[in-house]
């Protein structure tokens, strides 16, 4: 009736009587003892009354408490709509890759776990009295997809499941967030027990896999769609190998290979560069022995990145012969940069540059001083000085072209019968060696270079005088524009004004090389602020792609201050070992810092996954150029690059796409890997007046992990069903019987508390009973 | 001193003729291009010293160098314009203030070199007692050890087989190594003792033992120039086969 009162629209469909108060325990109790006493006094102090009149008059104290205890109290009515819910069953279905292999009959594992669930009795009553949640896993919890869904109700021809692992773990601990354990009627896992992750090899449940079955807080079953005996198979288990390697320097691939039900057999094992086969082994099995290692050793001999493969020879009648195969890319690096240092003599700028050069891991250095000249007085008898003769021939005929940097710093030719090894620096350069000259009173024109074969590779022209070589103020050197940009300036990793601002904050240099005006081809990285050649300002920090080559030059002797005078103003050296490590890096055409290059984001992708492919342009100078078209295009890789114009014509690419170079002078283009294979991404664009080109390998896969165990395992299955309290069933004995906890049914989906004390009767029944007590004892004669 | 015969002596008067014709100065870079010595502290114990040594180094070898030292603190801004300090002492010495102590330490652990030349008279050990406590408080993580014999700064130019100096105290230096390098150097044998010369030409001080001493200690601070700026040059491979060449020949005649 109150419902009726206080839901006249019926918006609830349940109602019980409540108290609101908010007062403790100790309270109520004292307010109820407080009355008590007020009743034991009305009793008391009507001792002289007919018991009908006492009766009377204690009903009306009673009666008052009562009401003055409902505003104590605050009794309400909770309306509540309630829903009734069906418990839940959680399937969790393996659809990672090995569940495509044949499980006891001809079908797949996963056909012939759907067709288990779906032919099954209990199938269907739990869909008619539970709800059944049917979910997919791999290396993560995830829908099911909708064909999968409709091949549990109907029978129906699927594609073979493609999941990269099996995290049977992940899976269960997906399902925690999902359920509260009070929903959860049961667990059942379906799967071959293949398991890759947390899990591999378990025969025992873990404290991990106990705990999460103790949050889900239901029985987790198992059913196991293996079959009993393995496949007959090889698979190449694992390849291992390191992701880079150095040029001229032995690599070693370790392959393991698993062999499943074969006991006499010879296959080989071969290891391919691109298409071309380039060792190979046998593999003997034996009986009794199922896993086997093979090393490969082999020498790479060109940078870059080169895609590999291995593969392992096909056996009679084998069930699977997808993992008998694995691609991968190694990038092959160069070894150490091999830098050939020349010194006219000992100075501060010297044992800097040097100290830099031997703290450098990825150089190797070869040093030359000039300790003492034919000018130096000093009749000591050889054996007592540590000289040893400048092997002028060594190291500019024989060895120069296994330097990948020359650097004459403050050095001239002059006095060691040098003028004839110019040339071979010259042509050393133009086939692309780095070159770079520091200044000093012996380099440039006034070690005697002018009208030499290093002028003409030098970036400007050098004075033919004698006289105002070297001008021996201090003073700040400028960043240009192209400084602002260029690879080698980045001395901080602030870009633009602070980039400037780091440049004007190292200390002065002290002197300069003059020279007589720049080449056409030169880029000016620092200049001097005041002093002129040429009619533009003078060119302290230089450089110039010579042929092939590189040079750079620094008319300078004085670049140690910002390598050890900048820790007078609380700096550090810092800037002055960032330019010299990006100078050669630059000068050795570090692939970093070429002006385009184009990379995928992963050397392997998975089969049906998306790669994002990048490409970065720059002019000589690193300035990003924006808005030029760039033309990104995939082939499958043969061995033959297609980074060349003929790139289209040697064989017609899979995929095209085009893009723009934004304002930091990189385009993106996404691709989806749809086929198994090895490619190459080949972007094109236009620099200038120049059609330029750069590539990149990649490998396009499904992943070998799930493919290289192809053995089921049962054990895994049954330390799932131990943790979680529950069953473990194969296909055969089905899912008939299996326990389900009874869960709660009832769901309150909305609430409301009405007070009732609050109502404006029972404020006047609660003033009324009151005054009628007072009348009646006064009438009575009690007052 | 010099063993001369005539080709050395008409090879030797060519040279000095050349020299003079064509100073090095001529196309030289300035003043701070030029490798120079700072002095620690506010007095020069050994006045020409330095200059006559840079005289020989400069006449000697290729180095371009500043013959006149600077005497400078440690906590001086131009400091760092100085990669080679000198310390010579020859008794007690005020410790170095906290703030002195910090900035040396930072100069020494940022490529520094600082060499200290115990000047001192026989049996006066204050200076060396001094200067082994600021060690330790400069390094108290590093100790001060004896220096191999083998180290580059017996070979950094000439062939030498222990330090040299007016007064040879100690047949060997002692060094703290720091980042692959020997920042701080520790003789005993009054290095730069030997070297002042007065407007006469006449030597300052007597050698203890032969003449011959005074020419092995220029050739100790001439390597010891050319360790400053080269470091470990001769350590490098394609020196070291010489050089045990030559030793092996000093050593077996």
């Amino acid at each position: 009736m109150l419902q009726q009162v206080f839901d006249p629209e019926g918006a609830f469909n349940q109602a019980s009587l409540v108290l609101l108060h908010p007062f403790s325990t100790a309270i109520c109790i004292a307010v109820f003892l407080l009355a008590a006493l007020l009743v034991w006094l009305a009793i008391r102090n009507s001792r002289s009354l007919s018991f009908k009149r006492r009766a009377f008059l204690v009903g009306l104290r009673v009666v008052t408490l009562l009401l003055l205890l409902g505003f104590f109290l605050q009794p309400g009515l909770r309306l509540e709509q309630v829903s009734r819910m069906r418990d839940h069953v959680a399937v969790l279905l393996d659809l990672s890759r090995s569940m495509s292999l044949p499980g006891e009959g001809r079908q797949s594992r996963m056909e012939s776990a759907i067709e288990t669930l779906r032919e099954s009795d209990t199938w269907a009553t739990w869909q008619r009295e539970h709800q059944v949640d049917v979910y997919a896993f791999d290396r993560k919890l995830s829908p099911l997809p909708q064909e999968v869904a409709e091949a549990l109700q109907a029978p129906k021809k699927l594609d073979p499941p493609m999941g990269e692992a099996t995290d049977i773990q992940s899976a269960l601990q997906a399902l925690d967030v999902r359920y509260q354990p009070q929903d959860l009627a049961a667990v059942l896992v379906v799967s071959d027990g293949s398991d890759n992750a947390s899990l591999k090899g378990a025969t025992e449940p873990t404290a991990s896999l106990r705990a999460t079955a103790e949050a889900l807080g239901a029985p987790i079953h198992a059913l196991f769609t293996g079959p009993k005996d393995p496949p007959k198979d090889v698979a190449l288990l694992h390849v291992q190998h390191d992701s880079f390697a150095f040029v001229r320097n032995a690599l070693t691939i370790e392959a393991d290979v698993q062999v499943q039900g074969y006991e006499d057999l010879t296959l080989p094992v071969t290891l391919y560069q691109g298409e071309k086969p380039i060792q190979s082994r046998l593999l003997r099995v034996t009986e009794g022995q199922s896993n086997y290692h093979f090393d490969f050793e082999f020498v790479p001999d060109l940078l870059g990145k080169d895609l590999f493969t291995l593969e392992v020879g096909q056996a009679p009648d084998e069930t699977i012969v997808e993992n008998n195969r694995q691609s991968f890319s190694i990038q092959v690096l160069r070894d150490k940069i091999r830098v050939l240092q020349v010194v006219g003599r000992p100075s501060w700028d010297e044992r800097f540059l040097r100290k830099l050069l031997e703290e450098n891991p990825n150089v190797d250095l070869i040093s030359f001083f000039i300790l003492r000249t034919n000018e130096s007085i000093d009749p000591t008898r050889s054996d007592e000085l540590s000289l040893i003769p400048f092997p002028t021939d060594e190291l500019f005929h024989e060895q120069l072209g296994s330097f990948d940097l020359v650097i004459f710093q403050n050095f001239s030719y002059r006095g060691y019968r040098m003028r004839q090894y110019l040339p071979e620096i010259r042509d050393y350069v133009q086939n692309g060696g780095g070159f770079l000259m520091i200044g000093g009173d012996l380099a440039f024109a006034s070690g005697g270079y002018s009208d030499t074969a290093i002028a003409q590779l030098l970036p400007f022209e050098l004075p033919s005088g004698k006289t105002d070589l070297i001008d021996v103020d201090r003073f700040t050197p400028r960043l240009t524009e192209a400084g602002l940009h260029h690879p080698i300036t980045q001395i901080t990793g602030d870009r633009g004004e602070a980039l400037r601002q780091a440049w004007e904050g190292l200390p002065q240099l002290t002197g300069i090389n003059r020279t007589a005006g720049l080449k056409p081809d030169a880029i000016v990285l620092l200049e001097h602020p005041s002093l002129t050649a040429g009619g533009a300002p003078e060119p302290v920090m230089t450089v110039r792609n010579y042929g092939l080559g590189r040079v750079l030059t620094l008319t300078t002797d004085t670049t140690w201050h910002w390598g050890f005078q900048s820790f007078a103003e609380g700096g550090d050296s810092r800037a002055y070992y960032r330019l010299f490590g990006n100078a050669i890096r630059w000068l050795c055409r570090d692939p970093a810092l070429q002006p385009m290059q184009v990379k995928a984001d992963r050397d392997r992708y998975a089969l049906g996954s998306e790669g994002s492919m990048q490409l970065r342009l720059t002019s000589d100078d690193g300035a990003p150029i924006e808005g030029s078209e760039v033309t990104f295009r995939v082939f499958e890789f043969k061995g033959e690059s297609h980074a060349n114009p003929l790139g289209s014509e040697g064989g017609m690419p899979i995929w095209t796409e085009t893009a723009k170079t934004d304002a930091q002078g990189t385009a993106f283009a996404r691709f989806k890997a749809e086929k198994e294979g090895t490619y190459e991404l080949v972007a094109e664009a236009t620099r200038g007046d120049e059609l330029v080109f750069a590539s990149d390998l990649f490998v396009v896969a499904a992943n070998p992990l799930e493919l290289s165990e192809t053995k089921a395992n049962s054990d895994v299955l049954k330390a799932v069903t131990t943790a979680g309290g529950g069953e473990f069933r194969t296909l055969k004995q089905g899912i008939d019987d299996l326990p389900l906890k009874t869960a709660a049914v009832l769901r309150v989906n909305r609430r409301q508390d009405v007070p009732l004390w609050s109502h404006w009767l029972w404020l006047l029944l609660a003033v009324l009973f009151p005054c009628m007590e007072w009348g009646f004892r006064r009438h009575y004669g009690l007052l | 001193m010099i063993d001369l015969n005539r080709r050395s002596f008409i090879k030797g008067s060519l040279a000095t003729l050349a020299a003079l014709l064509c100073p090095k100065s001529l196309w030289a870079m300035g003043e701070e291009a030029q490798v120079a010595i700072a002095l620690l502290g506010e007095e020069n114990l050994r006045p020409t010293a330095v200059e006559q040594l840079m005289w020989e180094i400069r006449k000697r070898t290729s180095m371009d160098v500043r013959e006149k030292p600077v005497l400078i603190q440690p906590e001086s801004p131009h400091l760092y314009e100085y990669p080679l300090l000198v310390w010579i002492g020859d008794g007690p010495f005020e410790p170095l203030s906290e703030a002195r102590r910090q900035a040396l330490s930072r100069y020494l652990r940022a490529g520094g070199t600082l060499f200290i030349d115990d000047a001192s008279l026989r049996g006066d050990d204050r200076f060396d007692q001094g200067i082994r406590s600021e060690i330790a408080a400069l390094w108290p993580d590093r100790p001060l050890n004896r220096t191999s014999n083998d180290h580059t700064i017996f070979r950094s130019f000439y062939l030498l087989e222990h330090p040299y100096g007016r007064m040879p105290r100690q047949q060997y230096l002692e060094s703290v190594e720091y980042d692959d390098r020997t920042p701080l150097i520790y003789g005993r044998n009054d290095l730069f003792g030997a070297m002042g010369r007065d407007p006469l030409g006449h030597w300052l001080l007597p050698m203890e033992g032969s003449e011959h001493q005074r020419e092995l200690a220029f050739r100790m601070g001439l390597n010891l120039l050319m360790y400053a700026t080269c470091s470990h040059y001769k350590r490098d491979q394609v020196h070291t086969l010489a050089i045990m060449r030559r030793r092996r020949w000093r050593v077996d005649p």
